[in-house]
């Protein structure tokens, strides 16, 4: 380990285990406090790369799109809630932490059964089979209500905090350990995977599902695998939603939901452990933009978050096609502003000089098959078979 | 029997707009490669201006409300320009890159189209007028009025969403078969180099391309107005059949898009009808969860046939 | 007609062409040769503009279209018939030699090439019908052939027409060839790999490798040349 990591890791930690949680209650002459919101958004934050993490294994290791995600978030949220409020669960916080993995399990069993039929389909055929999954998830809600409580929803009462917690923490700063230990444990169990042979028979799929086969890899298995896991992260990340947030009606988990998972992920970065988390950290601050608006005296109304968020979906694909992450390591190695090579081009390309769709190499190539490729991080030459 | 006959019948009517937001999705997709998940909000978007133009307030600046067709003419011409903009300015300079950067943009627009007519227009419903009554040589077309079918009824207003889904859909098939820009168009999507070497301008194409869908589009979003309400999300659920339709029909099959529109149309009313509580005694399924059912009609139909019932089998090159 | 001063092209950051420069005369057949991967193809590309070059010029008939756009230059007077045939292999023949005169407007001069193109591959008019992707090798050697011709092209660039076809249709092809050049004055160059079939019907043969020119000569002279033998022509 370098200097500069061991320096970087401790300012982190530093960061996460101090800053945000205890700054809000020192005096105020301490420059850069944040409020106790903040501590809020940051478990938000910890909380949405959890799924963010699952979805990008799914969909950026192993190139398998899921519009879908806000069912499996659903299920893991219902099942703690469920347990919680109706079975008693929600007594002490060893039974509330224990919802997490139960949530998780059988979100992921759920995830393998969606993963087997998801064998037959690709690409757009997939996305839009998993969006009409996303689409049912609140109507099933709302319809067997005698389980899910249906438009009342379910509310859950969290259970005091243990005597040894409670002399030092409140409930707001106790939620965000918790989600940032469950945060911590899934990205090192998503680090792993993809380090492991797992995480390189899902890219190996991922970049051509007939080599891989080829080369032994049993492409069933391994995608209704990364299905199920990815299914195990969602589900986590729902039980996590409800200690945080207290309550699930079928509303919080529809289409809209569902896609916002996905973009997350492309924004932040496909393929990229770090990715998921940052584009967890764009969701929840994204939204904050208004406050900005209205220190520059621009209309702030409240659909401008929504305005700006699409704005800057559409921006970043252009710009930074490989999200965030991606663009950090580019920035990363690069001399040259990312972002002026990026307006020549962009300019060209609506035919501010030049003429057309780019000309030159990109036409001269035989154009590849399009497929459910998600872009790479920039380390290697993107060549692609059918798949 | 009668019930049946008239719920299929409804079901054709409401089925033929989807088919045509559907044949919106596979123009797009055909021509460009791109699956665009604004559709349905980019109709919405065209809609409300119709709106507009008919209720005489132009935000915030009133004008004599227009004759019904000026207005939907109006419409047309403000969508194609619309949808030439956004592929010249949104789309073409991620063209080419992989599937998910594009479906993200559209996401993008989808978001903007919903938010920005939710701040033009706000959030309240409005209704939209159903077009005039024009009397064609003893027929009516639209209006209020109903016409009897030997055993069901259908309303002009149902009857003309059909007659007008089929007229653009015939205008559509004969543009591309018959015309030299549409057959343009159609090389343009199977082969833009060789495309290039005639000397087509693929660039041109691929805007005409979304012009067109606009277009249609935005015919689609007008003809089911009247029937519900105009707000931002309404035309989220006839997008969703729409995607469902195309997928069921193959994302590369025009006709297919149609045949998918009218067999949800059906679907959605045949379970919304036969699954209340007067004919099936079950709890766990209802009238509900047709949407969910209509779905998983896709589902089993996706899983027999993966490219959907008229789509292409692609090769899978080694 | 065409000249190629020094021309450098490369597909990313791998350099194809390492200063080519060849000339086809007016009316002629020029052929250029080479083994694969020499950059053949890539100089078709380059002349008929889907791949810019990053130095060197082209001039077609005295006008430089190095830096143009293929749209364009097709409308000056060019037709690339490029590797694969890149058919649009949905479209029927008739309708792939009708996008062959896209660029066309008068209908009557359309009419009577096709009906040319049709006198030259009589299998096409009876397949006129067929969609393209249904078509055995040699009738879509002949509809890419018959689509550039279309243009109505004072210039021809063929790339490998005999790739993939049996002996006696590729024979077929060359002389049809050989005809085209001299009935309706159309000059052409043309790639191949094959070269005693190319030699025979070329006034002038490039030989390219690795980038390179590395002989360039009349055909009669290549074909003796101990050189050529050995490597092309195989004895």
């Amino acid at each position: 380990m370098t200097r500069r990591r061991v320096i970087g890791f401790a300012l982190l930690a530093f960061f996460l285990l101090y800053w945000i949680p205890f700054s809000h209650i020192f005096p105020d002459w301490v420059p850069f406090q944040l409020g106790s919101y903040r501590i809020f958004q940051a478990t938000t934050i910890a909380m949405w790369a959890v799924v963010a993490l699952g979805l990008n294994l799914l969909t950026g290791y192993n190139g398998q799109i899921s519009l879908g995600h806000g069912a499996f978030v659903a299920i893991g949220a219902y099942t703690s809630a469920i347990l919680m409020s109706d079975y008693g669960w929600d007594n002490n916080w060893l039974f509330c932490c224990l919802t997490i993995p139960v949530g998780g399990l059988i979100t992921g069993a759920v995830g393998f059964l969606v993963g087997v039929p998801a064998l037959r389909l690709t690409g757009p055929y997939l996305a839009v089979a998993t969006l009409a999954l996303a689409m049912s998830t609140p109507q099933i809600l709302y319809k067997y209500e005698g389980l899910t409580h249906g438009s009342q929803g379910i509310n859950v009462t969290l259970p005091p905090l243990p005597g040894v917690v409670d002399s030092v923490l409140n409930q707001t700063q106790w939620l965000y350990f918790l989600a940032l230990a469950i945060a911590i444990i899934m990205a090192i169990v998503a680090w792993n995977i993809v380090r492991s042979r797992l995480g390189r028979a899902f890219v190996a799929i991922r970049d051509s599902e007939i080599a891989a086969q080829a080369m032994g890899i049993s492409v069933p298995r391994f995608k209704t695998m990364a299905f199920a896991i990815s299914a195990f992260f969602a589900g986590v990340c729902g039980a996590v939603y409800v200690q945080i947030i207290g309550f699930v009606s079928p509303q919080s988990f529809g289409v809209l939901q569902s896609i916002n998972y996905l973009t997350t992920v492309v924004v932040g970065g496909l393929a990229s452990i770090l990715g998921s988390i940052l584009g967890a950290a764009a969701y929840v601050l994204v939204p904050e933009i208004n406050g900005l608006l209205e220190q520059l005296h621009l209309p702030a109304t409240d659909q401008a978050p929504g305005v700006i968020y699409g704005a800057s979906l559409v921006l970043v694909m252009i710009f930074m096609p490989y999200g965030l992450a991606g663009s950090m390591h580019r920035l990363g190695k690069m001399k040259i502003p990312l972002v002026r090579q990026n307006l020549s081009d962009f300019a060209r390309q609506i035919g501010l000089g030049g003429s057309g769709p780019r000309a030159g190499s990109s036409a001269a190539a035989p154009a590849p098959p399009k497929d459910a490729h998600p872009p790479r991080p920039p380390d290697g030459e993107k060549d692609s078979d059918s798949s | 029997m009668e019930l049946l006959l008239q719920q299929v019948m409804t079901g054709l009517a409401t089925g033929s707009v989807y088919g045509l937001v559907a044949l919106a999705i596979v123009l797009i997709y055909r021509s460009t490669d791109v699956i665009n998940f604004a559709q349905g909000q980019m109709a919405m978007f065209t809609t409300f201006f119709a709106w507009m133009l008919l209720d005489g307030s132009v935000l915030g600046h009133h004008i004599h409300p227009m004759q019904f067709w000026i207005a939907f003419t109006l419409t047309l011409v403000f969508a194609s320009i619309m949808g030439a903009l956004l592929e010249r300015i949104v789309i073409r300079p991620v063209e080419g890159r992989p599937i998910l950067t594009i479906v993200i943009v559209t996401l993008g627009l989808f978001a903007i189209f919903e938010n920005l007519a939710t701040w033009s227009w706000g959030g309240i419903p409005k209704a939209f007028p159903p077009p005039p009554e024009i009397h064609v040589s003893g027929i009516t077309f639209f209006g209020d009025g109903a016409l009897d079918i030997g055993p069901t009824v259908i309303s002009y207003h149902d009857l003309t969403i059909m007659l007008v889904a089929v007229g653009i859909m015939i205008a559509l098939y004969a543009f591309f078969q018959y015309t030299p820009v549409g057959l343009a168009m159609r090389g343009t999507a199977q082969n833009s180099v060789a495309a290039r070497l005639m000397g087509i301008r693929v660039g041109n194409m691929l805007t005409l391309g979304w012009a067109l869908s606009a277009l249609v589009g935005a015919v689609g979003g007008m003809l089911i107005a009247p029937l519900v309400l105009l707000q931002p999300p309404m035309m989220m659920g006839v997008l969703l059949y729409a995607f469902a339709a195309a997928v069921l029909g193959g994302m590369d099959s025009a006709p297919g898009a149609v045949v998918g529109g009218l067999i949800l149309g059906i679907v959605e009313n045949l379970v919304g009808t036969y699954t209340a509580k007067e004919y099936i005694h079950v709890d766990w399924f209802g009238p509900e969860l047709k949407l969910t059912a209509a779905l998983l009609v896709i589902v089993l139909v996706l899983l027999v046939r993966p490219t959907g019932l008229f789509g292409r089998r692609t090769l899978r090159r080694v | 007609m065409l000249r190629i001063t020094d021309v450098h092209a490369a597909y990313g950051p791998i350099l194809a062409l390492h200063g080519v420069s060849l000339e086809v005369p007016a009316g002629s057949i020029v052929t250029l040769l080479g083994p694969n991967g020499a950059g053949k193809t890539t100089t078709l590309r380059v002349v008929s503009g889907l791949l810019h070059p990053s130095s060197g010029t082209i001039e077609f008939e005295g006008r430089r279209i190095d830096r143009m756009a293929p749209e364009a230059i097709v409308s000056l007077g060019m037709s690339h018939v490029p590797e694969n045939r890149q058919l649009f292999a949905e479209l029927t023949v008739l309708e792939n030699l009708r996008l062959g005169a896209y660029i066309r407007r008068d209908r009557n001069g359309i009419k009577q090439d096709m009906e040319q193109v049709f006198h030259y591959f009589p299998i096409l008019h009876d397949r006129q019908k067929q969609v393209a992707g249904t078509l055995s090798g040699g009738e879509q050697q002949m509809l890419a052939i018959g689509r550039g011709l279309m243009a109505r092209p004072r210039l021809l660039l063929l790339d490998e027409p005999s790739m993939g076809l049996a002996p006696l249709v590729t024979r077929e092809i060359f002389e049809i060839v050989k005809s085209i050049n001299q009935k309706q004055k159309v000059t052409i160059l043309l790639v191949e790999q094959n070269a005693s079939l190319a030699l025979a019907i070329a006034e002038r043969g490039y030989v390219l490798e690795t980038g390179r020119i590395a002989l360039s000569d009349t055909s009669a002279n290549l074909q003796r040349s101990e050189a050529v033998r050995r490597s092309y022509l195989g004895y």
